[in-house]
């Protein structure tokens, strides 16, 4: 009991640390250029991103992942749930997944960027691009992969076809349709910030990519920790999300495995 | 079944389990026999090479077709494609780029398989360790490594120091948390028993460890592999440092998108090339593995 409290003491210590001793180093002299004080970041951050900048910044590199991931999200397990359900044209249709599946999304940004131009527009697409085929192709294994004596059984009782969708065949896709729509979630993340990099008048990609001209490093690395801070909270809202979808999963699972 | 094991082992670790159904023809379901069907159905069912052609010609169909509807000199046809695919293949730029992508791809990644995994497993060996890292290496994972892009530029330039560095961060990752999953999962009876055997350490770690890491690690090398990738081309894109993101950058500044597709398409050969490497990899350090057998006992 002792060691479980001491062992998430340490667990929460280390990080707290860690912090704390680059705080104490900027005080001293220990700062170069590049690595500047922890105060002096944070008093910038505080300028910034505590409100300042939120409405300019945030939110629309905020908009930009939020409504390109939905979009993949539906478009993802809609086109997925349905090819699984067609094992000729799933079949045939598949090396040309997989061509697109392991293409490098990021490369497609310049070609998205003068194909629409820069625009919201363009942001959406080329995240839903990227994010698209983890999910379409986890949801199609997802659906073809369901147990067949369950998929027979449901079938000889006759179960209505929408039953059968909504009440077998995705609640027994879903943690794999789940792992799919959680590395599409990261993808989001890098393809946004990849295209403000590139090119953009708004958005923290570009505040960063601003400061960076401007040599204003203290600026850069408030930017670099607070995309580190949302994607830190996205993947944790995830897990809480995940959690909860598959909730039922979980126990059946510890059940197997005594 | 044959990828089935796979499911366990990613499942569990919470990282991508894509999987891929191309040895598992008509998706598990049972075809039904074709008796009745005609000469060309017979011959289509026979033949993958029919139906793979006739897949690449419906493809460039259908890219054709885009292109006339989106009518955009951003998107070019299939015969300007064609045209230029000889163009940039026979000069040496093409090539020079090739490799340098691939060389900062390939130091980065095993630099960071030469850390990570010993990293890895000592944190899934070493309870202390294991809970002193834990907050630490969710919260650095989960930041996306592209954006560290700005700052070291201003370090190293676009240089392939700056691409190789960036690789070795985003590499490192999946493959220390891939490694402390494998160290973690090793099976509580055969640990037991080679205890009661007193096995010494070496031993330890060559018979039951290492096998047992060897298939976490591999996944965690596809996954490195992929994301490696990405980051090398994502930071020639955003720096301008040599390599055919680069010149995807240039074909599309300069007006030449069908150049600039062909890069394209090379980047995305690339990343198919690499996943069915590694993924074969994979297959083979899973094929002995423990949870391979005993998955189909339960």
């Amino acid at each position: 009991m002792m060691r479980g409290i001491s062992l998430h003491a340490l667990e929460v210590s280390v990080p707290v640390g860690l912090v704390a001793l680059w705080w104490y180093l900027g005080d001293t002299a220990l700062t170069s250029f590049y690595f500047p004080a922890l105060r002096d970041i944070w008093a910038t951050f505080r300028a910034t991103w505590l409100f300042a900048r939120v409405g300019s910044d945030v939110v629309p590199t905020m908009t930009g992942i939020v409504l390109g991931y939905a979009t993949s999200v539906v478009l993802g397990v809609t086109l997925g749930v349905t090819l699984g359900g067609f094992p000729r044209v799933n079949e045939f249709i598949s090396p040309l997944l997989e061509f697109f599946r392991a293409l490098p999304a990021i490369a497609a940004v310049p070609i998205f960027i003068v194909l629409i131009g820069v625009s919201l527009k363009m942001e959406v697409a080329v995240v839903t691009f990227a994010a698209l085929w983890p999910i379409l192709l986890n949801a199609r294994d997802a659906v073809a992969g369901v147990d067949p004596v369950v998929r027979d059984t449901s079938r000889s009782y006759r179960i209505r076809p929408v039953d059968r969708l909504l009440r077998v065949t995705l609640p027994s896709a879903s943690p794999q349709i789940v792992a799919g729509m959680r590395v599409a979630l990261t993808q989001s993340i890098v393809i946004i910030i990849v295209s403000e990099l590139i090119v953009s008048a708004r958005g923290i990609g570009h505040y960063i990519q601003t400061a960076q001209w401007d040599f204003d490093i203290t600026a850069m690395w408030s930017g670099l920790i607070l995309i580190g801070l949302i994607g830190f909270a996205l993947s944790k809202l995830f897990q809480a999300f995940e959690y909860k979808v598959l909730t039922w999963h979980r126990g059946l699972h510890g059940k197997a495995q005594r | 079944m044959d990828d089935r094991p796979e499911t366990r082992a990613a499942s569990a670790l919470t990282v991508d389990p894509v999987r891929n159904n191309v040895a598992e023809p008509s998706g598990g379901g049972n075809a039904p026999a074709v008796a009745g069907g005609s000469a060309g159905w017979r011959l289509w069912e026979a033949s993958r090479a029919t139906r793979r052609g006739t897949l690449l010609l419906a493809s460039l169909l259908a890219w054709q077709a885009a292109a006339a509807t989106i009518d955009n000199a951003a998107f070019p046809t299939v015969p300007q494609f064609a045209a230029a695919v000889g163009d940039v293949v026979s000069a040496p730029v093409y090539w020079v780029s090739l490799g340098q992508t691939l060389v900062a791809w390939a130091i980065g990644l095993c630099a960071a398989a030469l850390v990570g995994v010993p990293t890895g497993l000592l944190i899934g060996l070493n309870t202390v360790v294991d809970h002193a890292t834990r907050v630490t290496v969710a919260a650095l994972q989960a930041i996306p490594s592209i954006v560290l892009v700005p700052l070291l530029v201003l370090i190293y330039g676009t240089t392939m120091e700056m691409k190789v560095i960036l690789v070795f961060i985003a590499a490192f990752w999946p493959l220390l948390m891939q490694a402390s999953y494998g160290a973690r999962e090793v099976d509580h009876v055969a640990k037991e028993t080679a205890r009661s055997y007193r096995f010494s350490r070496v031993d330890l770690a060559r018979y039951l460890y290492l096998p047992s890491a060897s298939a976490f690690v591999a996944t965690g090398l596809r996954i490195a592999a992929t994301i490696a990738l990405l980051v090398t081309i994502g930071a020639e894109i955003v720096t301008s440092a040599p390599g055919i993101g680069l010149q995807i950058q240039l074909g599309e500044s300069n007006g030449q998108p069908a150049r600039a597709f062909v890069y394209f398409v090379t980047a995305s050969l690339l990343g198919l090339l690499i996943a069915t490497v590694f993924r074969r990899i994979e297959r083979l350090a899973l094929f002995w593995h423990p949870a391979h057998r005993t998955r189909q006992g339960r």
